[in-house]
C-alpha cells in the first residue's frame, strides 16, 4: 500500500510538474532563479517552507523548479538510450553472425568503461551543460538496452509464431517492426521506469561534479552541491534536494518492478529462480 | 541499470525477506534519525580539552593546499613555507610599513638608497647541516633570479647578481642597486620569492641547467627556519618539527611540533575545532565566524587586510567600451552583498587599491549600485540587448559573488554565463596569452601587494607595459594610468606623489574600469583561548607566524 502511495505520488509530481512547467504555473509565489539576499540563508518558515539559499533563492520554488530540469534530462536520455538500445539489440539479435559480432563488440566497447567515469568524460569534453550531459548519459545507457533486447529476441525468434509469420512469407522488415518489436516492449518500458532513477542520479552525479546543470539553473544535484559550504548548519539546502531525488528514484524504480509483475510476470518468476 | 543487477536485487531481497513495506519504513526511520541528529548548535562549555594530543604540537586547518615547498617557484600560500624558510627582514608585527631583522640581525643603508648592507648572525645552520653564511645568501638568490623561466626572476630586480650581490665576509652582504630602492627592506620581508633556501641542497639535487635543484626543492624544502619538515602530504597536510639549531633559538615556550593539514570544508574545520583535534582554523564561511564570534572557548584575530577580491574585465573583447564596464560596477550592490551574504565579516573596497594602502586616502572611488544609470550607460555604448558573457572562476572561490552578478546583469538583459575550473585551469587562462574570443570576458580573483606601496600593486595589474602573464589579465591598457604608475616607481609616498594615487583609483574603479572590486578581505584566524601569540599582518596574507606563537598552560 505505501509503494502504491509512493509510486502514485511520484507519477502525478512527475506529470504535474511537466504541465505545470508546459502551462507555465508554478507551486510557489517565488522564482527559482530570482535572488533576494537580504532573504540570504532562511531557515524553513512560513514563508519559506524549504527556506533560502545563500543568495535569498527560495528552495522550495527550487526544488519543483528542479523537478522539470531533472526529470527532462531522465526522459530524454532514456528516450534516446531506448531507441538506440532496442534498434542495436533488435537487429543483433535478429540477424545473428556477422552483425550480430560487430554491434556486440561496439557495446562492449561502451560496457568496458565505468557509466559514471565515462560520461563525465564525455560531458567535459563537450564542455558540460545539459545538452552535453544528455548527450554523455545516452551514450551510456543504450548499451544495456541493446543487450538485454539482443537476449530477448535471440530466444523469440526461435518461437513458433515467428517461424509462422516466416513461412507465412513475411518479410525481415515485417519480422522485426510488426511481429518481435510488440513482443519486446513491455520489456523495455521495465527497464525505462527501473532506470529513471539511475539516470536521475547520475545526472545528478555530473551536476555535482560540475558537469551538468549551470548556476543559476536549479538541477537538483546542482543544489547538493552548492550546499556543501553550508552544511551542517543550514541542512535545508541539501535534505530538500537530496529528499526529491531519493523520492522520485525509489518511486520510479517502485514503479518498474510493480510494472515488471503486471507486464511479464515470467520475468519476475525467472529471475527468482522459479 | 541492467537485467544482471534487477536480478542481484531480487535475490537479495529473497535471501533477507526484506519486504518493501520494510524497506520504506527503515528508509524512512534512518532519514529521520539522520536529520534529528544534525547538530544545530554548539554546547557552550568554557573549556575544551586537547585529550591526548601532545600540548606541544600545534595543529593548523587551512582551506588551501601546498603542493610547492621551493621558494623560488612557490606562487601558493606562504604558510607552507614560512615555518621552513626565512627572509633577510620581516614586517614587524601587524605593520605594513615597519621592518624588523630575521635572518639578518642588522641592516643599514646608504644615503642614496643604493646600497644595502645586511649582517648576518654567525653560526647559522640550514636544516641539512650546511653553514648559512653570505656566500650561502647570495647562492640562493642568485638561483631564485637565474632560474630559467623562474617565477621570481624579476622579484629582486637584480639583473646582475654577480656583481650587484657583494660579499664582504662571511656575515656581510651588500646589495649594490641600479637605482635608489628607498623601501628595498620591505621588499626583501615579501613572502614571494625571497626566502632563503640551501644552495647545496638545490645544487646537489639538481637536474640541470632548467631545474637547480627545485624538482627536489618542491617536496623536500631545506632552509634555516625555525622548522624543518618532517612528511608532506601534498595537498593534504604538511608535519613539522623544530629545528634544535635555529639561531633564534627555543627559550620561548614555542611548539616544538606543528601540522598544518588543508580541510577544504568550513563546517569540517569548525567541526575540528570544536571537537579539540585542532588548534587553529583559518577561512570559516561569514555564518561559521559570526557564531564562533560568540563562543568563549575560542578567540578570532579579526583584522584587515591588503587583498582585494575582484571580477576583472577583458578589455581587448566586448567589454572594450568603459561605458560597459561602468554599467556592469554599477550593478552589483555591495552594501546588500556584504551585509546579508558576507554578514560584515569582509570590508567594502573604496577602489581598486587596498583602503591601507599609501596615498590611497579615504575617499571611496566604487561606483553605486544604480540599475538605471548601468541601463543609460548600455544603451549609451550602444551594447546590443540580449548580449551574453562568460565570467570564469576557480573552485571554490567566488561562485556566490559571480552568481549575484548574474542575477543583476540579468535585469540589465546581459546573460552571464558562469565557468567554474580548477585552479591550476583557471590560471592558465588568466594569465595566459589567449586570444580575447578564446577567454572569459571576466574573471573573479583577488590580488594582495607584495609590499605596501601602490607602484608595487598597479604595475603588474594595470600598467600596459604588464602582460596578463604578469597580471594584467584584463588587458588593460591606459596611456594616463601607465604613465602615472611609471611616476610612482621607487617613490616615497608624499602628498604629491598620493595625489597620483588617488587619480589612479579614479581613472582605475571610475573612468575606465579595470575591475570591479567586490570586497576587501577581512584574514579570520580561529584559535582556541589557550593559544597565545596571534598576530596577522596585512600584507602576509593566511601566513601565520608560528614560532612566536605558544600554549599557555
Amino acid at each position: 500500500m505505501v509503494a502504491v502511495v509512493i509510486v502514485g505520488a511520484v507519477v502525478l509530481v512527475s506529470i504535474l510538474s511537466f504541465v505545470a512547467h508546459v502551462s507555465g504555473f508554478s507551486l510557489t509565489t517565488y522564482d527559482p532563479i530570482k535572488m533576494n539576499i537580504t532573504a540570504s540563508l532562511k531557515p524553513p518558515t512560513f514563508d519559506h517552507w524549504m527556506g533560502t539559499d545563500k543568495i535569498g533563492r527560495d528552495t522550495l520554488a527550487r526544488v519543483v523548479g528542479g523537478a522539470w530540469i531533472t526529470m527532462s534530462v531522465s526522459f530524454a536520455v532514456l528516450a534516446v538510450a531506448a531507441v538506440i538500445g532496442t534498434g542495436v539489440g533488435i537487429v543483433a539479435g535478429f540477424f545473428g553472425g556477422l552483425v550480430d559480432e560487430i554491434l556486440m563488440r561496439v557495446t562492449d566497447l561502451f560496457l568496458a568503461f565505468p557509466a559514471l567515469i565515462l560520461a563525465a568524460a564525455i560531458a567535459a569534453t563537450f564542455g558540460g551543460g545539459m545538452g552535453p550531459t544528455t548527450v554523455a548519459l545516452a551514450a551510456v545507457f543504450w548499451p544495456w538496452y541493446a543487450r538485454v533486447i539482443r537476449s530477448r529476441v535471440l530466444s523469440l525468434k526461435e518461437q513458433e509464431f515467428v517461424s509462422a509469420a516466416r513461412a507465412l512469407g513475411a518479410s525481415r522488415s515485417y519480422l522485426l517492426v510488426v511481429t518481435l518489436l510488440p513482443m519486446v516492449w513491455p520489456l523495455v518500458l521495465v527497464q525505462l521506469t527501473s532506470d529513471v532513477g539511475f539516470v536521475m542520479l547520475a545526472s545528478s552525479g555530473l551536476s555535482f561534479l560540475g558537469l551538468g546543470a549551470q548556476p543559476p539553473a536549479p538541477e537538483w544535484g546542482a543544489m547538493i552541491f552548492d550546499s556543501l559550504a553550508q552544511q551542517p548548519r543550514a541542512w535545508w539546502l541539501g535534505v530538500f534536494p537530496g529528499a526529491a531525488i531519493a523520492t522520485v528514484a525509489i518511486g520510479f524504480n517502485l514503479l518498474g518492478d510493480s510494472l515488471r509483475d503486471y507486464l511479464d510476470p515470467s520475468l519476475g518468476a525467472s529471475e527468482a529462480g522459479i | 541499470m541492467t537485467g544482471d543487477d534487477s536480478k542481484r536485487s531480487h535475490a537479495f531481497n529473497q535471501a533477507w525477506h526484506l519486504t518493501r513495506r520494510h524497506f520504506l519504513a527503515g528508509t524512512a526511520a534512518f532519514g529521520a534519525a539522520a536529520i534529528g541528529r544534525v547538530p544545530m548548535s554548539h554546547a557552550a562549555t568554557p573549556d575544551l580539552p586537547i585529550g591526548n594530543r601532545d600540548p606541544k604540537t600545534l595543529v593548523v586547518v587551512v582551506d588551501a593546499t601546498v603542493e610547492n615547498l621551493d621558494p623560488a617557484t612557490n606562487v601558493e600560500w606562504a604558510y607552507g613555507l614560512s615555518p621552513i624558510y626565512e627572509t633577510l627582514t620581516v614586517l614587524d608585527g601587524a605593520e605594513a610599513l615597519k621592518v624588523k631583522p630575521s635572518l639578518a640581525k642588522a641592516f643599514t643603508s646608504s644615503d642614496d638608497k643604493m646600497i644595502w648592507t645586511f649582517e648576518l648572525p654567525a653560526g647559522v645552520k640550514f636544516h641539512d647541516g650546511t653553514d648559512c653564511d653570505a656566500n650561502a645568501v647570495k647562492a640562493a638568490i642568485t638561483r631564485t633570479i637565474t632560474r630559467p623561466g623562474g617565477t621570481f626572476a624579476t622579484s629582486w630586480q637584480i639583473d646582475d647578481p654577480e656583481k650587484q650581490i657583494v660579499v664582504k665576509n662571511a656575515t656581510t652582504l651588500e646589495f649594490h642597486l641600479t637605482e635608489a630602492r628607498p623601501f628595498f627592506d620591505l621588499e626583501v620581508s615579501s613572502q614571494y620569492g625571497f626566502w632563503i633556501a640551501s644552495p647545496t641542497a638545490a645544487q646537489k639535487n639538481s637536474k640541470g641547467a632548467n631545474d637547480m635543484g627545485s624538482e627536489f626543492l618542491q617536496s623536500h624544502p631545506v632552509g634555516c627556519g625555525p622548522y624543518k619538515m618532517e612528511s608532506f602530504n601534498p595537498g593534504q597536510d604538511i608535519t613539522y618539527v623544530r629545528f634544535d639549531e635555529f639561531h633564534g633559538g627555543w627559550d620561548h615556550p614555542h611548539f616544538e611540533r606543528v601540522i598544518t593539514k588543508t580541510i577544504p570544508v568550513s563546517a569540517t574545520r569548525r567541526q575540528l575545532l570544536e571537537a579539540g583535534e585542532v588548534d587553529i582554523a583559518l577561512r570559516m564561511e561569514p555564518q561559521d565566524t559570526v557564531e564562533l564570534r560568540n563562543d568563549p572557548r575560542f578567540v578570532i584575530q579579526d583584522t584587515s587586510t591588503a587583498t582585494v577580491q575582484y571580477v576583472v574585465f577583458a578589455t581587448d573583447g566586448k567589454l572594450a567600451d568603459p561605458r560597459v564596464r561602468q554599467a556592469i560596477c554599477h550593478a552589483f550592490d555591495h552594501d546588500s552583498y556584504l551585509r546579508d551574504v558576507v554578514l560584515g565579516t569582509a570590508d567594502k573596497p573604496r577602489s581598486v587599491f587596498p583602503s591601507q594602502m599609501q596615498g590611497v586616502g579615504d575617499e571611496s572611488y566604487v561606483l553605486p549600485f544604480d540599475l538605471e544609470k548601468a541601463k543609460a550607460l548600455l544603451a549609451e555604448a550602444n551594447f546590443p540587448a540580449g548580449s551574453e558573457l562568460t565570467v570564469t572562476y576557480y573552485s571554490g572561490f567566488g561562485d556566490t559573488e559571480c552568481q549575484l552578478l548574474q542575477g543583476w546583469l540579468s535585469e540589465l538583459g546581459i546573460t552571464l554565463h558562469l565557468q567554474e575550473k580548477s585552479f591550476s585551469a583557471f590560471l592558465d587562462e588568466f594569465f595566459g596569452d589567449a586570444p580575447a574570443d578564446q577567454r572569459a570576458d571576466l574573471f573573479y580573483f583577488s590580488w594582495w601587494p607584495n609590499v605596501d606601496h601602490p607602484y608595487n600593486y598597479a604595475w603588474s595589474l594595470f600598467s600596459g607595459a604588464a602582460t596578463a602573464a604578469s597580471g594584467n589579465a584584463g588587458r588593460y591598457a591606459n596611456d594616463e594610468v601607465t604613465k602615472l604608475i611609471d611616476e610612482l616607481r621607487q617613490k616615497l609616498i608624499d602628498t604629491e606623489q598620493a595625489q597620483k594615487v588617488k587619480r589612479l583609483a579614479q581613472i582605475l574603479t571610475v573612468e575606465n574600469p579595470a575591475w570591479l572590486p567586490i570586497q576587501q578581505e577581512r584574514m579570520q584566524f580561529v584559535a582556541r583561548r589557550d593559544i597565545k601569540g596571534m598576530v596577522n599582518n596585512p600584507i602576509y596574507v593566511a601566513t601565520l607566524d608560528i614560532y612566536n606563537l605558544s600554549r599557555s598552560a
